[in-house]
């Protein structure tokens, strides 16, 4: 039980990769992890796509930078960013960090994963995005198990000017959807943990936002 | 004739179960929202500026809107765009009374969805706020050249 909740929390989301082939055989147990997820009805709506070839990653890789960069700028010039990295005083560091965001360099390491495995889904189910979502974070933590690392870049699909592109370019059915394209490598960097609310912040007794008496 | 306020309550109803499953993403998923009409017209430009004004034409001809103008920053990417009385305002009244933020301007989608076809510029909606007593929103959005 310990090792699960070990797994769970020393995974992070990975945006640097070696560039190291990853065997078939690890990706058929990321999927097999995703499989055996839970779904309504166990309507098992995802499909997943395993994605190699560098055109195809170099496409997303764009479409994920055009997506975060159009995000990005517009928080920038109306001064939200700003706010948002308040506490950042070094001026470089900030400049850099806003020229990552704008740029939409951000979320074009997409590109650079050696695999991306695409999330979609059928939607002719009741539950979809909980199915799908469900069945990504399983398929985390096995890569994570594994020794890979994942990150979930959702800047291609979330947009729907982005979407349409992205699903022409996997040729998507319709009845389907993406969800997530998931990028998989051998990690080359190890970043700390993102801060986490208490359990007491997110933890409620019998009713929303009553606490123990101890927790106030 | 069917009441207006009938397609007025299934749009917002439609717009608050959207909102409720997506939450601020809802946007992203909106973006097209309005799109379909601008295509049926024949919108052209050489400027950003020309096909605001052509678009804003055949709104005001279809009497989607009644006004919109708008003002450059001098950077010329933060666009501020004001609309009058728009004929989605009821639509966000309701919607407001029900929690749920203004997320989808149709004209302005219309409007940066033929900017970005024409002209090849990045087009995104930095943030939306509606005035429902002057009968007048404002949104500002950036309009520029991606790398």
């Amino acid at each position: 039980m310990d090792d699960l909740l070990r797994i769970i929390k020393t995974r992070r989301s990975i945006r640097r990769y070696k560039d190291q082939y990853i065997p078939d055989e690890l990706l058929e147990r990321i999927i097999e992890a995703g499989r055996w997820s839970p779904s309504g009805d166990n309507g098992q709506p995802w499909r997943f796509i395993i994605v190699r070839d560098p055109k195809t990653k170099k496409a997303l890789g764009k479409i994920a930078a055009e997506g975060s960069g159009r995000r990005f700028t517009a928080e920038y010039f109306t001064g939200r960013m700003q706010e948002r990295f308040e506490e950042l005083k070094d001026p470089v560091k900030k400049d850099k960090a806003f020229k990552k965001l704008t740029s939409g360099e951000v979320s074009s390491f997409l590109a650079d994963a050696p695999v991306i495995i695409v999330v979609c889904a059928k939607l002719d189910v009741w539950d979809v995005s909980y199915d799908a979502a469900m069945a990504t974070q399983n398929m985390l933590l096995m890569a994570h198990a594994l020794g890979l690392g994942t990150c979930v870049v959702v800047a291609p699909v979330s947009d729907m000017r982005d979407d349409i592109k992205v699903m022409k370019l996997l040729k998507i059915p319709y009845g389907y959807k993406i969800f997530a394209p998931v990028a998989i490598g051998y990690p080359d960097e190890s970043p700390n943990p993102r801060p986490r609310l208490s359990l007491e912040a997110i933890t409620f007794y019998e009713e929303f936002d009553r606490r123990r008496k101890n927790d106030r | 004739m069917i009441d207006s306020s009938y397609f007025r309550d299934i749009i917002s109803s439609l717009e608050k179960v959207l909102y409720y499953e997506r939450g601020r993403g809802a946007y992203f998923r909106s973006t097209m929202v309005g799109t379909d009409f601008i295509d049926r017209k024949l919108i052209g430009g050489n400027t950003s500026e020309e096909v605001i004004e052509n678009c804003v034409k055949e709104m005001r001809e279809n009497n989607i809107v009644k006004d919109a103008s708008y003002k450059k920053d001098k950077d010329g990417t933060l666009f501020t765009f004001e609309i009058e009385n728009c004929m989605h305002l009821p639509i966000e009244a309701k919607l407001k009374e029900e929690g749920v933020p203004t997320y989808i301007c149709p004209p302005i989608n219309m409007i940066l969805w033929k900017i970005g076809e024409i002209m090849d510029l990045a087009v995104e909606i930095a943030d939306i706020t509606v005035d429902q007593e002057l009968g007048k929103c404002t949104i500002r959005v950036v309009v520029f050249k991606q790398d």
